[in-house]
């Protein structure tokens, strides 16, 4: 059994967002985040390659650019402006948390094997436990942290899940939807960043273990 | 082809038409009631020439492309039984538009008008299409629009705490009903593969769940025990140009509907026949029974309309078991019966209902123990109402009474024809009881005639009491002929009824020999009436002197039957149905021989609401209320649920 590049990308991308499980330092999350979405960049590029796709390359540029940079930049300010520098963490310890994604990784191997697969038996088998991994890994993140900030760390991590999922399953999708995602990404990082602020300023914290009225009365 | 381009001409034109009358008025609160009232008039009255003029033909639409539910059809049918009811609806539209104007005008401080109308065209107009619908799915959709819209009309004053409670209990019963048609429908496409009514037998015995859950929606909708307590609250809270419509034709298509879906398919299952008519019979007993014990006088009506359409569905049922059994003149008599009748009480109660409407809003009252003395102030309206009453009380010659002998007809010619000794002996206990079920409807409307219009005012609202408007007198004078005309050309009426069931598609033969008596009745009747007058009633002398008072003084108004007292006998009789109570308090120091204060004070309680349908809607809402600890308000349990998901699916997908 071969393992392409992009495969290999893909798992180290994965693994790093099983690390960013394990801290709740938010500067490290972010920069773990930064490095796992580099990784997938790294792994579209691949992609590119193999297929020998243009259209893929300018993705893995964009992704770099806006994904691993710009979103993480962004977030690192508001970090600043909002004097919140540590998760309280919920529910279970971050280095149990982290052992508990390292599973889950291992087991999307075996979820991805019964899944059947356009591209046939086996084949990205590795890059489809990868995207899967990376899922799990987020709403791990998102169900073991209290910030709300987390909680848009995680769904940034599901976010590269599917897109990985879509990468090496379908060989990567238009230039143009990816373009259409990468900004819709965008905007929601944009609006939940104001969300942030907003929910600071009139709760004065944004702890969303506290956040409980959420329902009928 | 011509024909399909002109449906969907034609749907386009009531889309636009509506949308923008409903841009044109929906937003105006106060509004001269005359011009959408002229509106609803004109088209009623274009609806009711189209009719009358293309009588006899057969119409079938189906509409094109941009009219399609996904990829289904809307299919309407128009032909001999369908123009018999839109028929019922144009006129009693025609007489509801004439009686709106003056009528509205007294409300119009409660009422919005604009979406009054907005709401009362999309009551009239989804009517029509749930008549004409010839498919399961239009009519589902056309059945919905006009279950919400009369449901918005319930709650046309809906400031009021009790007309807030009665439009929720409706809109549950509308709720349920739909349910269970919806489950008939689904199951009956799945067996016959087709959603045209034209295509659905109910002669094999997988047909018969899905008939029985139709037969339990219709009967919801219907307002058949148990079923009927929706009825009650809607139609007295109601606007009275509503509740005319609602008990004069709304209930009416759930009828139709019996007809056009388990008759038309030749339901033969002798369970579900059973069940109808055992279901039917005690509506008719139940309805009359608690119609006695009311004092609002739209609340007695409601009643009424219990008991009458109880009577339909037993003709219905009776009709079905003959057919079942291969007795053809009796199916025929009884399906005649029906027809007749649901016509017959279309119009007469709606006449009713109208004449309540001017009371209540000459009076500012419904309750008979404050009104009284009406004849006087309104003499017009009491005339009509009296009419209306004796044509309940099915008094010949007027058109209560040919329907109601049809149906008594029927039964004994059961007797006669039937094979079994079960069979004439079900039929005579039946016909007893509905004969006592006719003794008690007298004594209904002899309280409300009685209690409401004679004597002296019991309030101070009802002696200021003046004569209703020119409209609501003209609308109630046009029911009134209608009602004189139908009962009084009553073989006309039936052979029209057979021959259009004849071209709708089931064979039925109405035979001169049945003919209603109802001249020679009628003479007979006036005659005795006549005699004993002459005998026992012009020879006493009238002498004038003053009541004796046993000292108390001055007699007050308080001194008449009351609406209580008069039905205290009756409701004593079947105190175990009506958990009927009625205690008196005397207060004073000797109050035994001077009591300075006495009350009395009488008490129904509805078994069937406390005993089964509150015990379960609070099982309903415990149940809920557990569901909804669910819902916690925490994001991460959120989160945790979309987690659960996401694993249960694909655990699924990778087990199957």
């Amino acid at each position: 059994m071969t393992v392409t590049a992009t495969e290999i990308c893909v798992l180290t991308a994965a693994l790093l967002a099983c690390l960013i499980v394990g801290s709740l330092h938010l500067k490290v999350n972010l920069w773990l985040y930064a490095m796992s979405t580099l990784f997938i960049a790294l792994a579209t590029a691949a992609a590119a390659l193999e297929h020998s796709e243009t259209g893929l390359f300018v993705i893995a540029i964009l992704i770099a650019l806006l994904k691993s940079i710009a979103i993480p930049k962004f977030f690192s300010w508001a970090i600043d402006k909002l004097h919140v520098y540590r998760d309280l963490g919920a529910i279970i310890a971050p280095p149990l948390a982290m052992h508990a994604a390292i599973l889950l990784f291992s087991l999307s191997f075996i979820l991805t094997k019964e899944i059947p697969s356009p591209a046939g038996p086996g084949n990205g088998w590795f890059g489809a436990a990868g995207g899967i991994s990376l899922v799990f890994t987020g709403l791990l993140l998102m169900l073991t942290r209290r910030l709300a900030i987390s909680q848009i760390f995680g769904f940034l991590v599901i976010e590269n899940g599917i897109y990985v999922f879509a990468l090496t399953q379908t060989k990567g999708m238009p230039l143009m939807v990816e373009m259409g995602i990468l900004l819709d990404v965008l905007v929601g990082v944009m609006v939940s960043g104001l969300l942030l602020f907003k929910i600071q300023k009139s709760f004065e914290h944004i702890d969303v273990g506290q956040l409980t009225q959420l329902k009928e009365p | 082809m011509q024909i399909q381009d002109m449906a969907t001409f034609e749907m386009l034109a009531v889309l636009l038409g509506f949308l923008s009358l409903a841009l044109f008025f929906g937003h105006r609160k106060h509004l001269k009631p005359a011009i959408p009232a002229a509106l609803t008039f004109l088209a009623s009255l274009a609806a009711m020439a189209w009719l009358i003029l293309t009588w006899g033909h057969n119409f079938h639409w189906q509409t094109q492309a941009p009219f399609l539910l996904g990829v289904f059809p809307l299919t309407f049918e128009v032909d001999g039984l369908t123009r018999l009811f839109l028929l019922l609806l144009s006129t009693l539209t025609c007489a509801v538009s004439v009686f709106s104007p003056s009528y509205i005008s007294h409300i119009a401080a409660k009422t919005h008008a604009g979406q009054y109308w907005i709401c009362f065209w999309l009551f009239i107009v989804s009517m029509y299409a749930v008549v004409s619908s010839a498919d399961a799915i239009t009519f589902l959709v056309a059945w919905e629009l006009m279950s919400l819209a009369s449901i918005a009309l319930v709650a046309t004053d809906h400031s009021h705490q009790s007309v807030q409670k009665s439009a929720f209990i409706y809109l549950g019963a509308t709720r349920v009903a739909s349910a269970f048609l919806a489950g008939g429908f689904l199951w009956m496409h799945s067996i016959t593969g087709s959603w045209t009514f034209h295509d659905w037998t109910f002669c094999i015995e997988s047909t018969y769940i899905p008939a029985f859950l139709i037969l339990i929606g219709f009967c919801i909708k219907s307002g058949i025990w148990p079923f009927h307590i929706w009825l009650p609250y809607a139609h007295p809270s109601a606007p009275a140009s509503v509740s005319a419509i609602m008990s004069g034709f709304m209930i009416k298509v759930s009828v139709y509907a019996l007809i056009r879906i388990l008759v038309f398919g030749a339901l033969n299952s002798l369970w579900i026949i059973a069940i109808a008519f055992a279901l039917s019979v005690i509506s008719t007993f139940w309805g009359v029974l608690f119609a006695l014990v009311q004092n609002d006088l739209k609340k007695l009506l409601a009643y009424s309309s219990i008991e009458n359409i109880g009577l339909v569905v037993m003709a219905i049922a009776l009709s079905l078991y003959a057919r079942a059994h291969s007795l053809p003149t009796i199916a025929d008599l009884a399906i005649i019966a029906a027809v007749f009748h649901s016509w017959n009480h279309g119009l007469l109660k709606c006449l009713l209902f109208l004449s309540a409407g001017a009371v209540d809003a000459q009076a500012h009252t419904r309750d008979l123990r404050s009104l009284g003395g009406l004849a006087k102030r309104m003499p017009w309206t009491m005339a009509f109402f009296f009419t209306g009453s004796f044509a309940i009380c099915s008094i010949p010659p007027l058109n209560g009474f040919s329907s109601k002998w049809l149906l008594y007809e029927s039964f004994f010619q059961n007797i006669l024809l039937s094979p079994t000794a079960i069979e004439k002996g079900l039929s005579l206990a039946v016909i007893c009881l509905l004969s006592a079920v006719g003794a008690l409807a007298i004594a209904v409307f002899v309280k409300a005639m009685g209690v409401g219009f004679l004597g002296v005012a019991r309030s101070k609202s009802a002696q200021r009491a003046q004569e209703a408007g020119v409209g609501i007198l003209v609308a109630q004078a046009a029911l009134v002929i209608l009602c004189v005309a139908s009962g009084a050309n009553s073989e006309f009426v039936c052979r029209l009824i057979a021959q259009s069931l004849t071209s709708s598609g089931l064979k039925v033969s109405y035979t001169i020999s049945n003919g209603l008596p109802t001249g020679t009745v009628a003479i007979l009747l006036s005659m005795l009436a006549a005699s004993i007058y002459m005998i026992f009633l012009k020879t006493s002398k009238v002498t004038k002197y003053r009541t004796w008072d046993c000292g108390f003084g001055s007699l007050t108004e308080k001194t008449q039957v009351s609406a209580d007292s008069f039905a205290q006998p009756l409701a004593r009789i079947f105190r175990p149905f009506l958990r009927y109570q009625n205690s008196a308090k005397f207060e004073g120091a000797d109050r035994r021989h001077f009591p300075e204060e006495v009350t009395v004070e009488t008490q129904i309680i509805s078994i069937l609401e406390n005993r089964v349908y509150l015990p379960a809607l609070a099982l309903f809402g415990g149940l809920a209320k557990l569901l909804s600890r669910l819902q916690a308000g925490s994001i991460h349990l959120y989160l945790l649920y979309v987690c659960a998901t996401l694993c249960l699916l694909l655990i699924l997908g990778m087990t199957l």
